[in-house]
C-alpha cells in the first residue's frame, strides 16, 4: 500500500472514531424533534406597531467625491514576473485598470438610479436593522406566490434585479410576492454593533416573512453562499411555513457526519461509485483529499475572516483599492476557478465591469465590509451558545420541506447527489449547470430563475 | 470506554501512519544528498561586485503622501457585546495610532535613528540585498562573525539595541555583525521574482562570504522566518556554520517518535518534561488539542497570506490604517496572548512597547512598499516547501547535524512552545535550552537586553569547549 493511501487510509478511520464517538454522543433524535418546538415557542414576535420606513438610497455626491480623491491617490504594487496572473490573488495589472475605470468613467449617480428601480423598505426586528426589496410582479395575476431571496458573502441584494425582472417578464400568469434582504451588518442592514449570527438572521428573517406576507403565510426561499445555509435553517426550523427551498451551495457543515465520511472515504478509492453519471461527467470529485485540498487552497479569506476580522477590515474600510481587489477575487475564483489563472483579467471581463464596480461601490457607501466579514466570525463566537446552534446542522430536513440543488460547474464546494439524499429527505430537483460559478443569480439570472420556478410549480 | 478506545486506536493508527513514513526518514546518504546539493548551488560571488553604501532618505514628498491618506482614513465602529481585540485589531484603539501617526510621530527623526548604524546595498544572484554591518569592539582580541536575522512583521532596526547592547556589555569580544533583510523586505526591493527561504540561505551564506572570505565561519542568530533560515544554512553548508541561537524551533513532523510521544505527553507529561516545562504547563500549550486551537485562532494570516498574498496585499499597500492595523495585531497577540492582557484591553498590550518603534516599523513597510512581497515569501515558502518534498530534498523536515552547535531561547509568551525532549530529536548538536518568562515573539526587539545575553552564553559555551 502506497504511503499516500496508507496515510488517507489511517485518518479515515481516526476520523471514523472521532465521528463515531460523536455519533454516540449527540445523535438523539428526540433531542433534534425539540427543535421544531422551540423553534415555535422561540420566534420572533412582530409587533403589531412596528412599521416599515420606506428606503431610497441617496446619491451622496461628497462621499462620492471623498472616493475618487481616495482612489486618485492610489499607491499600487507590481506583479510577480514569474508566476500566471491571478496566482498569488487579484492580479495588480487588471487592478490598476479597473481603478482608472472606476475613478474616471464609471457613473455612480446612474447606478443609484438603478439601484433605486425596486422598491426598498427597512424595518427594526429584534433590535436589528434590516433594509429589504419588497416588490410584487404581476399583481392582478391568479397564482400568487410568496419568495425570499437570498445571497451571501460577497453578494448583493441587486444581483437578483435581473431575476426579477426576468420573472416578472416570462412569468405572467404568477404573481410574485418578492422579498430581498439584506443579511445584518450587510449594505443597508447597518448599523449593526451587536454579534449576529446566521442562526439569528434565520429568525429574523421569517420574522420579516410573516410580517410582510402574514403570520402563517407559506412562502418558498431561494438562497445561494451564505443564503444557501440559512434556507436549510428556515426548512429545519419552520417546516409548517416554508414551502420549499431552492439552493446552489449545500452548506458543507451539514454533512460532518459518518454518513457522508463513508462517503468520502469511498470517493477516495472508488471516486465513481459515489457519484451520478452527470456528475462524472462534470468533474466533480468528493474524497478525502479533495475536501482537505478545499480547506487549504480556497479558504484562506475563511480563515482570517472567521478569526480576525477586525483586522482585516481596517485596510478594506479605507482603501476602496483594496476592497476592490480583495472582493473581486471572490468573483474571479468564485465563478471560474483555476480557469481564472493565466487570464489578465481573471476571467472578470465576462461580467459587465459597470457591475462588478456597483457591488464595490455599494460595499464601500455603507461602509460594511467589516461587519459583513464578521458574520463569519460570529457564527464561532455563538458556539458557546450551545443548542440549538450545534445541532442544527445535523438535523435533517423533513419530508415535509421539499429541496431543489442547483449547483452549477465552478461551484466553490460539491455534495453529491448520494450524500444529499441523507439530509434533505425530499430531494424533489437534482440539477447541474454548465458554465457558471459561485454567483449564480448575478451570472446566470434566467437559468437560476427557470429552474426555482419549475421547482415550486412541482412542489405546489 | 469510548474514550479509551478511542485514544488506543488513535496511538495505533498513529503508529502505522508513521511506521510507513519511518522507511522514507532521514538515513545519512539524504544528508549527503543535500551537501552535494549545497555544493552544486553554491552561489558564486563575482569579484566585482560591489556593495554600494546605503544611507535611507527622508523623503517628504512620501511622507506628506502618507499623513495626507492618514487624514482621509475611514474608520468603522467596534462591536459593542464584545470584549475589545476579540474580532482582531480593535478600531477604537486604531483611530488612537493614527491620530498620534499623522500629527506626532517624527519620521524624520525616526530615519536619523534607522542611519545611526552603517548599511549597505548589493545584488547577489540578480536579488537586491540590503544589510547593515556593524564591528562592535574593533580592538577586541576575540572577533566573532555573526548574522541576525528577523522575520515576518519584523524590521532590520529591531536589532539596534541588542547591537548597542552588545557593545557596551562585552568589550572584550569584537562582534561583526551583519542584518540583512529577506528579499521582499524593506530595502531588499525590488523583488519581482519568487523567492524561498533556501534560496535566502544560499545568499545569506554568499553575503558573508563576500563580507568575511570563502573560508569564513559565522554565527547565526534567528526569529521568526530567521528561525527557519538559521535552521537550513548549517543543513547546506555545516562546515561554516560555527552555531545556530534561535527562538523558533522547528520540530520535524515525520519523525515518528516526535508525533507518538506528542500525542501521549498530555497523559505521562514527566516523561518528556523538565520541572521547568512542567512548572510552564507545557504540557497542556504543546499537546496537539491546543497546537490545533492556536493554529485555527492565530493563523488565518498565515493561510492567507500562503495561498493568496497579493489579494490581501492590495489594502495594505494603498492604507496606512490598514497596513497598521494587520501588522500590530500580530505584535499585540504573539507577545501578550499568554498573558491574558488583550481581550477587553484598550490597546491589545501594545503600550508596553515604545509608540515610535511600532510606528517605525509601519513606516519602514510603507516607505518600502513592501507589504506584498513581505507576504508572498509565505506563498513562496508553502510551494518550495512541496517542491523541495518532490525532489527528495526536505530541508523543512530533516536534521541539523550533530557538528553544528544550536542554541535555543524559548520565549514563554511566543504563540507555540516547544519543549527541549522534542527540539533534541531534530537539531542534534542542541546544547544550550534556555526558558525565557517575560519573552515574547519579537525577542530582540521586546528584550535586548535577555536576548544578547542568552545568545552570548551560547556563543561562549562554543567558543570556549573547542
Amino acid at each position: 500500500m502506497s504511503l499516500k493511501n496508507l496515510s488517507i487510509f489511517s485518518l479515515s478511520v481516526l476520523l471514523f472514531s472521532v465521528f463515531l464517538v460523536i455519533y454516540l454522543n449527540q445523535e438523539n433524535s428526540k433531542k433534534l424533534n425539540r427543535i421544531e418546538q422551540w423553534a415555535k415557542n422561540n420566534q420572533i414576535k412582530v409587533d403589531k406597531s412596528t412599521k416599515a420606513q420606506k428606503f431610497t438610497i441617496d446619491f451622496d455626491e461628497k462621499e462620492w467625491n471623498l472616493l475618487k480623491q481616495k482612489l486618485s491617490l492610489t499607491r499600487f504594487f507590481t506583479s510577480l514576473k514569474d508566476v500566471p496572473s491571478f496566482d498569488f490573488g487579484f492580479d495588480p495589472d487588471y487592478a490598476r485598470e479597473l481603478v482608472e475605470y472606476w475613478g474616471n468613467k464609471f457613473d455612480w449617480k446612474s447606478q443609484v438610479e438603478y439601484l433605486n428601480s425596486y422598491p426598498q423598505f427597512r424595518i427594526s426586528i429584534n433590535d436589528t436593522i434590516i433594509h429589504y426589496v419588497y416588490y410584487t410582479t404581476n399583481p392582478t395575476a391568479e397564482k400568487r406566490i410568496n419568495i425570499l431571496l437570498l445571497d451571501g458573502w460577497p453578494g448583493a441584494f441587486f444581483g437578483f434585479y435581473k431575476a426579477i425582472d426576468f420573472m416578472e417578464k416570462n412569468y405572467k400568469d404568477i404573481c410574485f410576492d418578492i422579498v430581498v434582504p439584506s443579511i445584518p451588518g450587510f449594505g443597508y442592514s447597518n448599523p449593526l454593533e451587536k454579534v449576529v449570527d446566521p442562526f439569528d438572521t434565520t429568525l429574523i428573517f421569517d420574522a420579516l416573512a410573516r410580517f410582510v406576507f402574514g403570520e402563517n403565510s407559506q412562502y418558498f426561499v431561494h438562497g445561494e453562499d451564505w443564503g444557501s445555509l440559512i434556507s436549510t435553517f428556515l426548512a429545519k426550523l419552520y417546516p409548517e411555513r416554508v414551502g420549499g427551498i431552492h439552493i446552489t451551495m449545500p452548506p458543507l457543515t451539514s454533512f460532518f457526519d459518518f454518513n457522508s465520511l463513508l462517503y468520502a472515504f469511498a470517493g477516495q478509492f472508488f471516486p465513481n461509485s459515489i457519484l451520478t453519471e452527470q456528475e462524472i461527467k462534470f468533474g466533480f470529485k468528493f474524497s478525502l483529499s479533495e475536501l482537505a485540498s478545499l480547506i487549504i487552497k480556497k479558504t484562506g479569506y475563511f480563515h482570517i475572516q472567521a478569526t480576525k476580522p477586525d483586522s482585516i477590515g481596517a485596510g478594506m474600510s479605507d482603501s476602496p483599492f483594496g476592497l476592490l481587489a480583495y472582493v473581486l477575487e471572490k468573483y474571479s475564483f468564485g465563478s471560474f476557478g483555476l480557469n481564472a489563472v493565466g487570464k489578465k483579467d481573471g476571467g472578470l471581463e465576462k461580467f459587465k465591469r459597470d457591475d462588478l464596480l456597483t457591488i464595490i461601490t455599494y460595499y464601500w457607501m455603507t461602509n460594511c465590509i467589516s461587519s459583513s466579514m464578521r458574520l463569519y466570525r460570529n457564527t464561532f463566537y455563538t458556539l458557546e451558545k450551545g443548542w440549538p446552534r450545534i445541532v442544527l446542522n445535523m438535523k435533517k430536513i423533513s419530508a415535509k420541506v421539499p429541496v431543489a440543488v442547483q449547483v452549477f460547474q465552478h461551484e466553490v464546494s460539491f455534495v453529491p447527489f448520494k450524500v444529499l439524499k441523507n439530509k434533505y429527505l425530499n430531494l424533489s430537483m437534482y440539477n447541474l449547470v454548465e458554465n457558471g460559478g459561485h454567483f449564480s443569480n448575478f451570472e446566470n439570472p434566467e437559468k437560476i430563475s427557470n429552474n426555482f420556478i419549475e421547482f415550486i410549480n412541482l412542489a405546489l | 470506554m469510548i474514550r479509551k478506545l478511542f485514544i488506543i486506536s488513535i496511538n495505533v493508527l498513529v503508529l502505522a501512519l508513521f511506521w510507513a513514513n519511518y522507511k522514507e526518514q532521514q538515513s545519512n546518504s539524504e544528508s549527503e544528498k543535500i551537501e552535494q546539493w549545497a555544493k552544486n548551488n553554491q552561489i558564486k560571488v563575482d569579484k566585482s561586485t560591489k556593495a554600494q553604501k546605503f544611507t535611507i532618505d527622508f523623503d517628504e514628498k512620501e511622507w506628506n503622501l502618507l499623513k495626507q491618506k492618514l487624514s482621509l482614513t475611514r474608520f468603522f465602529t467596534s462591536l459593542k457585546d464584545v470584549p475589545s481585540f476579540d474580532f482582531g485589531f480593535d478600531p477604537d484603539y486604531a483611530r488612537e495610532l493614527v491620530e498620534y501617526w499623522g500629527n506626532k510621530f517624527d519620521w524624520k527623526s525616526q530615519v536619523e535613528y534607522l542611519n545611526s548604524y552603517p548599511q549597505f546595498r548589493i545584488s547577489i544572484n540578480d536579488t537586491i540585498i540590503h544589510y547593515v554591518h556593524y564591528t562592535t569592539n574593533p580592538t577586541a582580541e576575540k572577533r566573532i562573525n555573526i548574522l541576525l536575522l528577523d522575520g515576518w512583521p519584523g524590521a532590520f532596526f529591531g536589532f539596534y539595541k541588542a547591537i548597542d547592547f552588545m557593545e557596551k556589555n562585552y568589550k572584550d569580544i569584537c562582534f561583526d555583525i551583519v542584518v540583512p533583510s529577506i528579499p521582499g523586505y524593506h530595502f531588499s526591493t525590488p523583488l519581482n521574482k519568487i523567492h524561498n527561504p533556501v534560496e535566502t540561505s544560499l545568499l545569506f551564506d554568499a553575503l558573508m562570504r563576500y563580507l568575511f572570505g570563502e573560508l569564513a565561519h559565522y554565527y547565526i542568530h534567528g526569529e521568526d522566518w530567521g528561525s527557519i533560515i538559521a535552521t537550513t544554512v548549517p543543513q547546506l553548508y555545516p562546515t561554516r556554520v560555527s552555531g545556530i541561537h534561535i527562538t523558533m524551533p522547528i520540530t520535524s513532523e515525520s519523525n515518528i517518535l516526535n508525533n507518538i510521544c506528542s500525542l501521549l505527553l498530555p497523559y505521562v507529561p514527566s516523561l518528556f518534561l523538565s520541572d521547568q516545562e512542567l512548572k510552564h504547563e507545557f504540557s497542556s500549550r504543546f499537546s496537539i488539542k491546543s497546537k490545533l486551537w492556536k493554529f485555527w485562532d492565530e493563523f488565518g494570516y498565515f493561510h492567507l497570506q500562503a495561498t493568496r498574498p497579493d489579494t490581501v496585499g492590495h489594502g495594505l499597500t494603498d492604507s496606512p490604517v490598514g497596513l497598521m492595523a494587520y501588522i500590530l495585531e500580530k505584535y499585540s497577540s504573539w507577545t501578550f496572548e499568554r498573558l491574558n492582557k488583550i481581550s477587553g484591553s484598550k490597546d491589545g498590550g501594545l503600550e508596553f512597547f515604545n509608540k515610535d518603534d511600532l510606528l517605525t516599523v509601519c513606516t519602514l513597510y510603507w516607505m518600502t512598499n513592501s507589504i506584498t512581497s513581505s507576504m508572498r515569501y509565505y506563498a513562496n515558502s508553502f510551494n518550495a516547501m512541496l517542491e523541495f518534498r518532490k525532489q527528495n530534498l526536505d530541508f523543512f523536515s530533516l536534521s541539523v547535524s550533530q557538528t553544528v552547535p544550536v542554541g535555543v531561547q524559548m520565549n514563554l509568551n511566543d504563540i507555540f512552545v516547544t519543549p527541549f525532549w522534542f527540539i533534541k530529536s531534530r537539531y542534534l548538536g542542541l546544547i544550550q535550552y534556555k526558558i525565557v518568562e517575560q519573552g515574547g515573539h519579537f525577542a530582540a526587539f521586546q528584550n535586548p537586553e535577555l536576548t544578547v545575553k542568552c545568545l552570548v552564553d551560547f556563543i561562549t559555551q562554543v567558543e570556549y569547549k573547542i
